[in-house]
């Protein structure tokens, strides 16, 4: 259980800058989240960490000991890949034991420890049987069985259940989840999934080409994204964004859509936003706060109509899918008051959780 | 990827390489340099290793001298006279030549035709030529001897043509690069109408392009430079190819004149040289394609 | 509609058409010439007088002559020493290529290793000739200047084989080479990784690591450069004639002498067959031990 210190972290590959000035402090026994799309730089910078990657500046330190030019094998961490990266002419014992042969422990030891972790992971039956023999998930559990039994300050997760199909993937998601509670080490967790992460991380650090977006807990970054791109990364279906502008209407201020509609601004808010009077700007709304009408609960409930393009239905919800001027908007409403596509139906906007992003800036203004 | 601990390798790596690459290029430095120095001297002892002298004479020798001697004029040391070394690139230029189209465009169509023909007694036609690949040459040289002897073919350049044409390993390259093509290609072209023919060369043929060049630079360096079968199947100078000439005039030399050997090595190497350069990116590729596992 | 039958047909023609001339040639140049080659090998012939049935008198001599003996003890042990020496040079140099990243280096060093495979085996036998020569050769003159002794490289029965071998591998260390290289680029890079990250470095890595997982190649390598090795006839012809005495005389040269020197053409494809059997038969041994030690995916 070490704590990782990162310090303006840069990655120039092939002339290319891919990781731009990272600062990241992981507290131990922590379970944080690199996310971002393809390109971003996560895994670059899990790799950096790992080892298997030159730092082209800045400085790693794990456990508060400067690992830039510490080989991978002696920085005490385990790694699990994508592709599970098992050793194809090894039985899964001999995979499990063999970091720990090289280390030369006892043979005992390495037994007890391989039978351990086989025992997490119910993998004991599987002990004799080559990678090629198994399952994909079961491959998975082999990867993370590989890590656990080194019993290292740090895992590092790269991306490991992206070849795994949904279900076995939201299976697996629970797995680690309960591991990180048995084990307590740090955790890097590397996915491209944002609802992976959410539903793992302690913080989650949404990256985008090569910086750091922003660094939250789940909910906090569900609440108060800091810019546009988180906004819209976190959450699925993404944030509805629609171009607006703040005017003057009888001594208060609304929010003007292109399409006519007037919306109320909350009233806490009318300080910050009032800075922005008659500028373009960008409203961000999350479809969960777009629902069929209903009873005002909030201050800043708003109801509008709006016709009906398309409907997904979900089981538990409906996504309904409307046009606001040339936007395209997406709400989330409870099945049985769907009414049908091209029919007008009944809207309530609850903009208690609307988020004015500035579009000079793709900051949200806060 | 890099890492920095592969860089902790790499002094040493460096240093191998460079160690096993001058173990390469020295002989043929020497070969170069050797080349271009006067006869007597190509042995006088330390070697030169950059060529001071550029006796361009040598190689002039090499390849005149037979033929200005019928005219009376004399170059150098006699021995070189007695080869005529433009006959017999001429001999190696024919028969690579002949062989690599002939190999390239018959193994293409057996190739074809068993990756996507289908016909009875394919599968057995397939592993009898197969299974013949396994069979080294010195079990055929004797009865393709006797073969060529009868018709009447042994000592000429046809004799050493003919036999080498039909290739399994040619037949066998050009169906793993055919199968390689969907057979959507095919299935399109039958649909608009065109016959089992015009698939091949509208298709295939054309698409098969950089296994014919791998098959054919294989090929032209093979027979270039073959020296067992020449030197069963032909008997007179005039009807030498090249290894067999530059073996005969180290033959006739003594040690004096080592030079004009080397300048005789080195041209011929030149044209094997050109033709792998033109096809280079191609070869290293079909080479690296196919040697997987196992 | 395409009519179905006829489209086979056509196919089947167009087939037998475009096999028929690799086909007729193999058959007349290959599998004929084997037959006749077996059946050869049980007569006596000179190409100029009538054949006289010999029975198995060539197989008999074979095997009491002390020069056939000679010969086929020193082509299989030219052939091991080859395949050792090319499959240790090749691996680690293609290992050391995926070391490097500088491109314009790895594409001299790539260029290099294979130039001497563009040459004939021919042509390299003559000017390494010259390079071993015991007294004016390059070879000599630099150990004589570290002290070393004069080595007689082409001239000592002990150690000629040994020089053909060398001057062979040199030859072909580019074959095993390109192997290996097309080999490791099929590796899954993430296993090379998982391997740095849990400890397995170094030369645990070579030998637990690379060499399983390209044991295929090293197979392959093996059983095609033993079968090349064996037939070996091109560069101890040119470099000694066989000479001093056997001692670096091949099979393919017994056969050569016996055959067109002599004009024993029955006894000259006994020789054959007999080298043929020999590598069919290593053959299948390789493929047998190959269960021990080569892992397949």
């Amino acid at each position: 259980m070490a704590n990782i210190q990162i310090n303006d972290l840069r990655k120039v590959y092939d002339g290319q800058e891919v990781v731009k000035g990272i600062d990241l402090e992981i507290l131990h026994s922590e379970f944080i989240a690199l996310v971002g799309p393809s390109g971003c730089g996560k895994s670059t910078t899990l790799r950096m960490i790992a080892g298997l990657e030159d730092i082209t500046s800045g400085e790693i330190s794990i456990g508060d000991r400067l690992v830039n030019n510490v080989a991978p094998k002696d920085r005490d961490v385990a790694m699990v890949f994508q592709n599970y990266a098992l050793y194809p002419h090894m039985n899964v014992y001999q995979n499990l034991a063999i970091a720990l042969s090289l280390r030369k422990l006892p043979k005992e030891e390495i037994r007890k420890r391989v039978e351990e972790a086989a025992q997490i992971l119910s993998i004991k039956d599987l002990l004799l049987r080559r990678p090629k023999q198994l399952s994909g998930g079961q491959r998975q559990r082999v990867a993370m069985g590989r890590a656990i039994v080194r019993n290292p300050s740090v895992f590092l997760f790269d991306e490991p259940l992206s070849n795994l199909d949904a279900k076995l993937r939201v299976q697996m998601r629970s797995e680690i989840k309960k591991i990180h509670q048995r084990v307590k080490t740090t955790i890097v967790y590397v996915t491209h999934d944002q609802v992976e992460a959410m539903s793992l991380a302690d913080r989650i650090v949404v990256m985008n080409s090569g910086k750091i977006e922003q660094v939250a807990s789940p909910q906090e970054m569900y609440d108060n994204p800091i810019s546009r791109f988180v906004a819209e990364f976190i959450g699925s279906p993404s944030m509805n964004i629609v171009p607006c502008k703040l005017v003057k209407k009888n001594q208060d201020i609304v929010l003007f859509l292109e399409n006519e509609l007037t919306l109320p601004i909350p009233q806490d808010r009318r300080n910050k936003y009032i800075n922005y009077l008659d500028k373009e700007m960008l409203l961000g709304l999350r479809p969960e706060h777009i629902t069929e009408k209903r009873v005002h609960t909030h201050h800043n409930d708003f109801d509008f109509s709006a016709e009906i393009n398309v409907t997904e239905p979900l089981g538990i919800d409906t996504m309904v899918y409307f046009n606001i001027g040339r936007n395209e908007i997406c709400a989330r409403a409870t099945p049985s008051s769907v009414t049908s596509i091209g029919t007008r139906m009944e809207f309530t906007a609850h903009l208690d959780f609307m988020h004015l992003i500035d579009p000079e800036t793709n900051f949200v203004v806060q | 990827m890099t890492s920095i601990f592969t860089r902790i390798y790499k002094a040493p790596v460096y240093i191998y390489l460079f160690i096993i690459s001058g173990a390469v290029l020295i002989p043929l430095l020497w070969v170069v340099s050797t080349s271009l120095r006067l006869p007597v001297e190509s042995y006088s002892l330390p070697p030169k290793w950059l060529p001071t002298d550029f006796l361009w004479e040598n190689y002039y020798e090499v390849m005149f001298s037979y033929y200005l001697e019928k005219e009376g004029i004399f170059l150098g040391s006699q021995a070189s006279a007695n080869i005529p070394f433009l006959h017999m690139m001429k001999n190696s230029f024919i028969v690579c030549f002949f062989v690599t189209f002939g190999q390239v465009f018959f193994c293409a169509f057996a190739g074809y035709a068993f990756a996507c023909l289908k016909f009875p007694g394919k599968n057995i036609a397939f592993w009898l030529i197969m299974a013949t690949m396994m069979i080294p040459i010195q079990v055929t040289i004797i009865p393709i001897y006797v073969l060529m002897f009868n018709m009447g073919l042994h000592d000429t350049l046809t004799g050493l043509i003919l036999p080498a044409i039909p290739s399994a390993f040619g037949t066998f390259l050009m169906r793993q690069y055919y199968l390689r093509i969907p057979s959507v290609l095919e299935e399109a072209m039958i649909m608009d109408g065109g016959t089992q023919s015009q698939v091949f060369w509208k298709v295939y043929f054309p698409l098969g392009r950089p296994g014919m060049i791998v098959l054919g630079i294989l090929a032209f360096n093979y027979h270039w430079n073959e020296f067992f079968r020449p030197l069963i199947l032909l008997s007179t100078d005039f009807n030498f190819t090249i290894p067999l000439g530059i073996v005969a005039l180290r033959d006739y030399k003594m040690t004096g004149s080592v030079s004009v050997v080397l300048a005789g090595i080195i041209l011929s190497i030149i044209p094997a040289f050109i033709i792998y350069l033109f096809g280079q990116k191609h070869l290293i590729e079909g080479l690296l394609a196919g040697s997987v596992k196992g | 509609m395409i009519d179905i039958t006829s489209h086979r047909k056509s196919k089947a023609i167009l087939g037998y058409i475009f096999v028929a001339p690799t086909m007729v040639g193999i058959l007349i140049f290959t599998a004929g010439p084997i037959v006749f080659s077996m059946i050869l090998s049980f007569y006596y012939w000179d190409i100029l007088s009538p054949m006289k049935y010999a029975g198995l008198a060539h197989y008999e001599w074979l095997s009491e002559d002390d020069v056939a003996r000679t010969v086929f003890l020193n082509t299989f042990v030219f052939g091991i020493i080859v395949v050792v020496l090319q499959n240790l040079l090749g691996f680690s140099l293609a290992l050391s290529i995926r070391n490097i990243f500088n491109k314009y280096f790895k594409f001299f060093f790539r260029s290099v290793f294979f130039l001497p495979l563009l040459m004939s085996g021919a042509t390299v036998s003559v000017f390494m000739a010259y390079f071993f020569n015991t007294d004016f050769g390059v070879v000599n003159y630099y150990l004589s200047i570290l002290g070393i002794p004069q080595i007689h490289w082409l001239t000592s029965s002990d150690i000629v084989l040994f020089t053909t071998a060398i001057i062979y591998t040199w030859q072909h260390v580019g074959f095993t080479f390109i192997l290996f290289l097309g080999a490791f680029s099929t590796l899954p890079g993430e296993v090379l990784d998982a391997a740095e990250v849990d400890g397995i470095t170094g030369l645990n890595k070579i030998f637990k690591i690379y060499i399983p997982l390209v044991s295929p190649t090293i197979f392959f390598s093996s059983v095609i450069g033993f079968i090349h090795a064996v037939q070996v006839f091109d560069h101890p012809y040119i470099l000694t004639r066989g000479g001093p005495g056997d001692s670096n005389r091949t099979v393919v040269m017994l056969i050569y002498d016996v055959a067109f020197q002599d004009l024993e053409f029955g006894y000259g494809s006994a020789l054959a067959i007999l080298l043929f059997l020999i590598i069919f038969l290593a053959t299948l041994v390789q493929f047998w031990l190959q269960k021990r030690w080569v892992f397949y995916d």
